[in-house]
């Protein structure tokens, strides 16, 4: 096998820096020696591609532009439907629909959809508890 | 110089700049702030830019000394240990994780003087300004960085060497 010391010659051919022929010589004709100059070939083109790669660095993966769209249009559909659901609510509330009698709020509870009947009534008797008069005080 | 040199400087040298930070930095964005960074401290210091073959080495000292900044303030997560390769990854991602793994075996100057070689295609005697080091030594190095690479990027240097290959990959 070709030495470190003998080889150096094959790195000053392949980076065409000065160097003996008869030492390049020498140290091709060493076991090993062509195979070293290939691999020093090779090795250039293995560095040489790829050099603006960003394997060092984690990346976080793009996030496709389709996801905002997408969640754009779930919160718009979630805000109608939101308002869909309470509007027929409230109209059951008040019985528009023919639904008469108990209706159920958003805790359960029994509603009632009359009235409730007077507990006190009232009387504003004219010229007593109430007088009529022109203008005002 | 004027503003018309340092423009030039920049169509000429401004992706083997690129390239050599990214693999320097390990990422493609911050190697790009950094290669303009280079140029901002070349417009400011115009004045006593050298000029001809001097500039080449010049660059790259301002872009070696913006990434060694860099990576101590982020020495954590650059170049972590080489650890399990997440199975998601497709082939040429893996393949560009590879080399930085490998990369981050070798020792800080051996892997600055090896990507300014084969990423930022200078010179021996260029390597040797900036890193302040003998041609002899940069040779030493960059042949002990190939040999160490070679035995860790042995499956990818194997793939390669199924395809055509030139001696100079050809630099997009």
């Amino acid at each position: 096998m070709i030495d470190a010391a003998n080889s150096e010659v094959i790195s000053a051919f392949v980076d065409n820096e000065p160097f003996e022929p008869s030492a390049l010589a020498r140290a091709l004709a060493q076991p090993g020696g062509r195979d070293l100059l290939i691999d020093f070939i090779a090795l250039r083109h293995v560095v040489s591609a790829d050099g603006a790669s960003d394997s060092r660095i984690a990346v976080a993966p793009e996030r496709p532009r389709w996801r905002g769209v997408v969640a754009a249009a779930a919160i718009v559909a979630a805000l109608a439907g939101g308002y869909a659901v309470g509007r027929e609510r409230a109209t059951l509330g008040t019985g528009g629909t023919g639904v008469t009698g108990v209706t159920e709020a958003t805790t359960g509870a029994p509603v009632m959809a009359t009235a409730p009947a007077p507990t006190r009534v009232i009387e504003l008797r004219p010229g007593v508890e109430w007088q009529s008069s022109n203008g005002g005080r | 110089m004027t503003v018309t040199d340092v423009e030039a400087l920049f169509a000429e040298h401004r992706e083997p700049l690129f390239r050599y930070l990214c693999r320097a930095v390990g990422h493609t964005e911050t190697a790009r702030d950094l290669t303009q960074d280079v140029f901002l401290r070349v417009a400011r210091a115009s004045a006593t830019a050298p000029s001809g073959p001097e500039a080449r080495p010049w660059l790259f000292t301002i872009a070696r000394n913006l990434a060694l900044d860099h990576q101590r303030r982020q020495r954590r997560d650059l170049f972590p240990p080489p650890g399990p390769v997440a199975e998601s990854r497709v082939a040429s991602q893996d393949t560009a994780a590879e080399v930085n793994e490998a990369l981050a075996n070798l020792t800080a100057l051996d892997r600055d003087v090896f990507l300014m070689r084969e990423l930022g295609g200078l010179g021996y005697d260029e390597i040797a300004k900036v890193c302040e080091l003998s041609p002899d030594a940069v040779r030493s190095r960059i042949h002990r960085a190939r040999l160490q690479l070679r035995e860790i990027l042995s499956e990818p240097i194997r793939m390669c060497q199924t395809k055509t290959m030139r001696q100079s990959p050809r630099q997009t």
